[in-house]
């Protein structure tokens, strides 16, 4: 699969830069992702990783460049919204629903019935456990499990592009595999997903692509091979900046 | 509960509305014969409405609260604006004028001037209250990232709105219509306005546009161990953070539009009752958010040895310290506007130091949820439920209860004498807000644990 095959590509970003006062926070000149492509994001805290998100998803607006998600420029009109799950962090969850509840506002909104999304909710129950079974109010569930329902609400539409910020984050080991789990059926399903993480088994693991960012720009566009983790191991080791 | 509570209000607000709007000229013809109900209504409508709008503004949610959850779903940013922003006119401060202006326009509009000028009457209230909303939706989603362009937005608009009132006589006036024609369009260029800040204010960085200063180095904090410390990390958060810096220029605004009225126009009510309301918001504010707010950010610094009594003094001294600065600022719109007002000013800053502050900041610990932050100041019932609000009621009574029951100079006198009274007593405020705090923190402690 070509990293830089732009036309056709699933999301694609051209000069895209993101300035707050005098800092750059992302300069990313080009990336296309391909369809079907697993891409983790990788990289230090304050790296860029969230922000290329949000301007992905344009929840933030871009002091220059553009982003186009199969083909439809963000921004410009939300049809290319019904193409994207994505979870950020529990932030974005209505926190006085239930988690069945959520789960059905999320599948209205991408125009599922009630009961598909209850059907298709009913797959991921051993990922989501029984504290978020038992039926609490969002509010109330550890940052976890509401991570774990918001998570759920990202891939149960089946859309053609999930994007997920750091969701191996505050899970338990049984959930982090069961998201491994998750993550290799979205692949199977022919989804792109973008993915960041600080936790590079996982994400070698689980991609087929992973992007370094350091200092708001993309210093390493590499294949996940056998190699790679032993690679970012000595990349993050010597500071994770480029030498 | 309290949910329960707030929809029995609303009903009770809205029947109450439409009954004085049917019943009005009935009620007046018994208590004041020779008052025409026209009269009352025209001359009433536009402070009714500066008061509306100050309500809003110290009531009224903050539109975009709890959209986030919105903006990863497959909703046009411009729809998700749309709806929070008519959700936001579902509150009683438009269901109860419009309740009232229904049933006057039917009848006494009606009787008195025809079916045209009853409709229009109706028309250009409506128009009123869209100004009033838009503006206060304009400021809640705003202030915070444009405080200049939006106070200028908002300020010429409502003076627009009062210039054409005043200049065609208003909407029971002798051009009904074509006063409600022009306010109408006022409050439809004005929604445009409040659509795009909403539209805006949905963007995650949509903060101050202001380029970040540096930070300076060597201040941060714990080279100074204790109150300053405290003081210092409240400092930088209320600067550097939007939510918090709305919440203070909100009450700086408002106990300055308070006072202005207060000092300039006067009013039947006596000074220094105005002035403690004045004062109030920024005493009430800040001390109802002093623990909750810092709270959240500092909760680990709170297990350092002496931490708690330093925190608590920082809140205390922040708030106190934020009254008296509007205070002095009150007092130079006092020497400009009425000086001899000073007494008045300095008996409610007095009772607002020694009252209101405690008060705010003990009652901010008696919600069941102390730890979380809600959108609205001043008795915000989704963080300070019902405890607190009953706290802050009683204080609010004996504000109200000594000037009317003891007349105006001997009232502020007592004012004056129960803050200074409860100034002295700060120390021990302060130990008992501390052991709320401590109290608290292991019930929090205790619940998570058996959470686990």
């Amino acid at each position: 699969m070509s990293h830089d095959s732009s036309p056709g590509a699933s999301v694609l970003a051209t000069g895209l830069v993101k300035r707050y006062g005098e800092t750059d926070a992302l300069s990313v000149e080009h990336l296309a992702v391909a369809p079907g492509e697993v891409v983790g994001l990788v990289g230090n805290n304050g790296a860029g990783k969230t922000t290329l998100l949000r301007l992905l998803l344009d929840l933030i607006r871009p002091t220059a460049g553009t982003v186009a998600i199969d083909g439809m420029t963000v921004g410009r009109s939300p049809a290319w919204k019904m193409r994207v799950g994505a979870f950020l962090d529990a932030g974005f969850l209505v926190d006085y629903l239930r988690p069945d509840e959520y789960l059905r506002l999320v599948g209205g909104a991408y125009g599922l019935a009630a009961a598909e999304t209850d059907r298709r909710a009913a797959t991921y129950a051993a990922f989501l456990g029984p504290a978020v079974a038992a039926g609490g109010f969002l509010r109330d569930l550890s940052t976890g499990n509401a991570n774990k329902v918001g998570i759920v609400g990202a891939l149960l539409p089946e859309p053609g592009l999930v994007v997920l910020d750091e969701p191996f984050a505050n899970l338990d080991p049984g959930a982090r595999i069961g998201l491994e789990g998750l993550l290799r059926r979205e692949r199977a399903r022919g989804a792109t997903v973008l993915v960041s993480s600080h936790d590079l088994d996982h994400v070698v693991d689980v991609c087929s692509r992973v992007l370094v960012l350091a200092g708001g720009r993309i210093v390493r566009d590499t294949p996940s091979t056998p190699d790679t983790l032993g690679e970012l191991r000595a990349f993050f080791a010597g500071g994770g900046v480029p030498a | 509960m309290l949910a329960v509570l707030k929809g029995l209000g609303l009903v009770y607000a809205v029947a109450t509305a439409a009954a004085l709007g049917f019943l009005l000229p009935d009620t007046l013809s018994v208590w004041a014969p020779d008052v025409s109900a026209l009269d009352v209504v025209g001359q009433a409508l536009l402070p009714a409405l500066g008061v509306l709008t100050l309500g809003r503004v110290l009531f009224q949610d903050v539109p975009t609260r709890g959209a986030a959850a919105f903006l990863l779903l497959p909703v046009d940013r411009r729809r998700v604006a749309r709806a929070v922003t008519v959700r936001a006119t579902l509150t009683v401060f438009n269901a109860a004028p419009l309740a009232f202006a229904v049933p006057f326009a039917l009848r006494t509009v009606r009787e008195t001037s025809g079916v045209s000028d009853a409709v229009a009457f109706v028309v250009g209230v409506a128009a009123l209250l869209a100004v009033s909303h838009f503006a206060v939706v304009v400021w809640k989603t705003r202030l915070g990232a444009a405080p200049g362009e939006t106070v200028a937005v908002v300020g010429a608009a409502l003076a627009g709105t009062a210039a054409i009132a005043l200049a065609s006589g208003g909407v029971l006036g002798a051009t009904p219509a074509l006063t409600a024609a022009l306010v109408g369009a006022v409050a439809l260029a004005l929604g445009a306005v409040a659509h795009r800040s909403v539209v805006e204010a949905l963007y995650l960085d949509a903060g101050p546009r202001q380029a970040r200063r540096a930070v300076r180095s060597g201040t941060a904090g714990f080279e100074r161990a204790g109150v300053r410390a405290f003081l210092d990390l409240d400092w930088r958060l209320v600067t550097r953070t939007r939510y918090p810096r709305g919440i203070v220029l909100n009450a700086v605004a408002m106990t300055l539009a308070i006072a202005a009225y207060a000092f300039w126009w006067g009013s039947e009510a006596p000074t220094v009752l105005l002035l403690v309301f004045s004062t109030g918001t920024v005493a009430v504010s800040a001390g109802q958010f002093a623990l909750p707010f810092a709270s959240g950010h500092y909760d680990r610094l709170l297990t350092l040895p002496g931490a708690p009594a330093a925190f608590v003094q920082a809140k205390l001294a922040a708030a106190v310290g934020a009254t008296v600065a509007l205070g002095a600022l009150q007092l130079v719109l006092a020497l400009a506007l009425a000086p001899d007002a000073w007494a008045d000013l300095a008996g409610a800053v007095l009772f607002c130091v020694g009252v209101l502050v405690p008060v705010a900041v003990l009652g901010s610990t008696l919600a069941p949820k102390p730890l979380d932050v809600a959108d609205t100041f001043m008795s915000s019932s989704r963080i300070q439920s019902l405890p607190p609000q009953i706290a802050l009621a009683a204080a609010g009574a004996v504000a109200v209860g000594l000037p009317l029951a003891l007349g105006p100079d001997l009232g502020r006198a007592a004012m004056a004498a129960v803050g200074a009274a409860g100034a002295l007593g700060l120390p021990l405020w302060a130990r008992a807000i501390e052991a709320r705090v401590d109290r608290q923190r292991h019930a929090v402690a205790a619940r998570f644990r058996s959470d686990l």
